[in-house]
């Protein structure tokens, strides 16, 4: 009954979402792509996995490596440097996989360093400049302060492209 | 006189006279022989012919009689019979052969008689051998060849048939058995009959008569006997009287005639003997003492001939002999006489021949003859003569006296041209030795002046070899000082060596420390990456834990909490493993640095040792070198007193020449006092100052003095 209730109340609280969203909501994932920090909200996050072999999927567009097998679950993986256009770097024991939960699809980013979990308050994120939208097709949300850095927050769901979506739904 | 007679003609005439006296011999010898040719050619030719012609006559008559002989016997056949004909034709040819040849042959007078008479007696007894011949021709005709055999046959053969008849009277009248008679065929005279070959007509016709009424004759006795089985007494009577008696009449009249003509054949045959027997014998007997006769006289012809052929050749043997012992003493004679005469001079002239072989020409010969060995003795002493005439020159020769002329005698006289080419060489050698005792002595002279010098140059070489020898000695014991120090050096150089090794070891022993440090700063590197590694990791789950949390809400804050601290832990375990490889990585550079002025000194330190070792090869060379000069040294200094010995030697020597030019100064003296014995003609004086060596070739020297006699 406990265990129920847990599971319920684990469910409730998931489903919850305002009660919830303070403690997830100002709590940002940072790592590293490339020279600069980025974030993202951790309610996106499901995990973070180390680097592992990546079974290639051929007709997929460049930056969707292909996919991986974590603990039973096939999930496609995304190279982020690829995303956004930036030279390919080879994968060290640094590089990490952080599984993202897109509208119920699991997806997993290859970024080249994890750092912390950021408590990132609102008032501490600016909105970014106004630049084509039609490049970054608005998937930076902001750009957190954090002390002295600058970090700079992404929505997950604009990363992946409408087509994307479809495409990794047949899978 | 004899001697004076060529030595030819003296030989001739000995062998002339052996010659003649051989032929003497010969011609007797040969004249024997003749006789002995003749009287045996006599023999063989005439008397033994002869008397072997003789001899066959005798036998062909003896042949002849012979067959007349054979011829009287009955029992010859024909083939036989008539052979004895041939025969005695054959007998008849071969005498005439040999009475021709005897006949061919020379004979005496009284041969000739007896011959003469021979041939008349031969005469008779052919005519007595013809009239044989034709009674035996007669006989033939008959063909009875043995009449006597046949009269008793047929008498026999009349008595057996008249027995005949008297039995069938018997029969007849006694009525005695008669076995056969009526068969003719079964009768002997049948039988003989048939075989009865007889070409005597006559009884061939009495005998076929006979036959038929011998048949007849037998018939009727047949019948006869069968009338008398018949018992017909009478009729057979009357047969016997009226058949038989006619043909037994007949029968035996025929019987008769040829008993007759059996008879005539006996007598012919009585006649043939008589004739063959006596008459021929008779004249035969006289033929054979005819033939014995002139046998006799050829044989004693012949054994005249013989004796006296024998009395010849012992005749001739003996003549031989005695001319042949007389020729032999002849030759003997002549032999010696004629030697003495030709080796007693010749002996002579040989031993002046040896003398002048020995050398003494004193020794002469006193032969005076004007054949062929006066001749020699004379040619001997001109020889003699000549070479006395040319001792005299070599005499002059041997006193110095070159002015001698030699004049050669002919064309041929070797001796005296090489004695004038002798003559002339010598001048021209003795004058060429006195020019050149001349120069000699002047040589001599300039030698003299020459070992000197030497002598003195000697002197200044020995002086100068003391100096460079002080020098050279000087320069030893510099070497030997260098020497010395090399080694030092070579010394010192090997210890620095050694240390430079030394430190160069105690390097690689600290940069083989350092590398260890090193290795274990790598490991603990990678330990500590491990611990980094495990620090990231725990990071991660921090933060899946952050996240697990976060989505948890307010129940998770707790483990956001515990989250938190984990992270935290993982980050100071990352910080301290990012300090410890920090500080890792300064060790590591420093260690880094370390070893390279670790191995920059190894460096240097290995160049101190390669310098000190080259250092020391130097020095070691320098050693050698060293070494090497002071040998070098040594040998100059040896080789400095060597020469300083020849130089003394030097020194010596011409000490020495100048003694010998002396000598030969003096030496030279005397030699001109030699050569100045010699008196040479003046024309070879100057001759001698173009001499050619072709001696032969000089003319003659002015007035020689001529041996000749």
């Amino acid at each position: 009954m406990t265990e129920q209730k847990g599971r319920i109340d684990i469910d409730s609280d998931l489903y919850d979402d305002d009660d919830d969203e303070d403690t997830q909501k100002d709590k940002y994932l940072t790592f590293t792509v490339g020279r600069e920090e980025y974030g993202i909200e951790i309610r996106c996050v499901t995990e973070i996995i180390g680097i592992q072999k990546i079974t290639d999927v051929p007709d997929m567009p460049a930056y969707i490596k292909g996919v991986i097998n974590l603990r039973g679950k096939v999930i496609p993986v995304m190279d982020v440097r690829l995303r956004f256009r930036m030279p390919e770097r080879e994968y060290d024991d640094r590089t990490c996989i952080v599984v993202v939960n897109v509208n119920g699809a699991s997806v997993g980013l290859v970024v080249d360093t994890v750092r912390e979990v950021a408590d990132i308050p609102e008032n501490q994120i600016e909105l970014p400049p106004e630049v084509a939208e039609a490049s970054t097709q608005g998937y930076i949300k902001g750009l957190g302060k954090v002390g002295e850095e600058v970090k700079i927050l992404l929505d997950v769901e604009k990363l992946l492209r409408k087509e994307d979506v479809e495409a990794l739904q047949v899978l | 006189m004899i001697k004076n007679i060529k030595i030819g003609i003296k030989l001739s005439c000995g062998f002339l006279m052996i010659v003649g006296i051989t032929l003497v011999i010969g011609m007797m010898g040969w004249r024997g022989a003749i006789s002995l040719g003749t009287g045996a050619g006599e023999i063989a030719d005439v008397r033994l012919p002869g008397i072997d012609s003789l001899r066959i006559m005798h036998r062909e008559f003896e042949f002849i009689r012979a067959t007349q002989q054979t011829l009287l016997n009955p029992l010859l056949d024909d083939q036989e019979h008539k052979k004895q004909f041939d025969n005695m034709l054959l007998a008849q040819q071969r005498y005439k052969a040999a009475w021709n040849t005897y006949e061919a042959l020379p004979k005496t007078a009284e041969e000739k008689l007896l011959l003469d008479q021979l041939a008349v007696a031969v005469e008779a007894w052919n005519k007595e051998n013809k009239v044989f011949i034709d009674f035996a021709q007669q006989l033939d005709a008959t063909d009875i060849r043995n009449p006597v055999e046949l009269m008793s046959q047929l008498q026999k053969f009349r008595n057996d048939h008249y027995k005949l008849s008297c039995e069938v009277l018997e029969l007849i009248y006694h009525d005695k058995p008669l076995q056969g008679g009526d068969d003719y065929r079964a009768c002997d005279f049948s039988i003989w009959a048939a075989s009865f070959e007889n070409k005597n007509q006559v009884l061939q016709d009495w005998l076929t008569r006979i036959l038929q009424f011998h048949e007849t004759f037998h018939n009727r006795i047949g019948n006869i006997k069968k009338l008398m089985e018949k018992g017909d007494k009478s009729g057979a009577e009357k047969a016997y009287y009226s058949e038989m008696t006619d043909a037994l009449t007949v029968t035996f009249q025929t019987f008769e005639k040829m008993e007759q003509e059996a008879g005539k054949a006996i007598d012919l045959y009585k006649k043939m003997n008589m004739q063959a027997l006596v008459k021929c014998r008779e004249k035969q007997a006289v033929v054979d003492t005819l033939i014995d006769k002139v046998i006799k006289i050829n044989d004693d012809a012949a054994k005249k001939i013989s004796a006296d052929v024998k009395h010849k050749v012992s005749a001739a043997v003996n003549s031989a002999i005695f001319w042949m012992i007389l020729e032999a003493l002849l030759a003997i004679g002549i032999g010696i006489v004629l030697t003495r005469m030709i080796t007693g001079p010749i002996g002579k002239i040989v031993d002046m021949a040896a003398a002048v072989g020995r050398g003494d020409l004193k020794k002469t010969v006193t032969i005076n003859q004007k054949d062929e060995i006066g001749m020699l003795a004379d040619a001997m002493r001109t020889m003699v003569r000549n070479l006395n005439g040319l001792v005299e020159i070599t005499r002059r020769i041997s006193i110095g006296d070159l002015t001698v002329t030699v004049t050669p005698l002919s064309e041929d006289d070797t001796l005296g041209y090489s004695l004038q080419a002798m003559a002339a060489m010598l001048s021209g050698t003795i004058s060429e030795i006195t020019t050149s005792a001349g120069c000699v002595a002047q040589g001599a002279h300039q030698l003299n002046s020459t070992s000197q010098d030497m002598s003195q140059g000697a002197t200044e070489q020995a002086s100068s070899l003391e100096e460079i020898s002080s020098s050279m000695n000087q320069i030893a014991a510099q070497t030997k000082y260098n020497a010395e120090n090399a080694r030092q050096a070579n010394l010192l150089a090997s210890e620095a060596k050694v240390s430079a090794e030394k430190g160069d070891a105690q390097m690689n022993n600290m940069v083989t420390a350092m590398r260890d440090i090193n290795e274990s700063s790598r490991n603990i590197s990678r330990i500590i990456k491990v611990i980094d590694e495990i620090a990231f990791q725990t990071n991660l789950l921090a933060l899946n834990a952050a996240v697990e949390a976060a989505r948890a809400g307010r129940h998770g804050k707790g483990f956001a909490v515990v989250a938190e601290e984990v992270r935290s832990l993982a980050a100071r375990s990352a910080k301290a493993a990012r300090e410890t490889s920090e500080l890792i990585e300064g060790s590591v550079k420093k260690i880094t640095d370390g070893t390279a002025m670790a191995e920059k000194t190894s460096a240097a330190l290995k160049g101190i040792v390669a310098a000190a070792g080259k250092a020391t090869d130097l020095v070691a060379e320098i050693a050698a070198a060293s070494v090497e000069q002071a040998q070098g040294v040594a040998q100059i200094t040896q080789g400095l007193g060597q020469v300083d010995q020849v130089t003394q030697q030097n020194t010596a020597y011409a000490e020495e020449c100048a003694a010998a030019a002396q000598e030969l100064s003096s030496q030279s003296t005397m030699l001109q006092q030699l050569v100045s014995v010699f008196t040479i003609s003046q024309s070879a004086a100057l001759d001698s100052l173009e001499f050619s060596d072709d001696g032969a070739g000089q003319a003659m020297l002015a007035s020689g003095d001529d041996e000749r006699s």
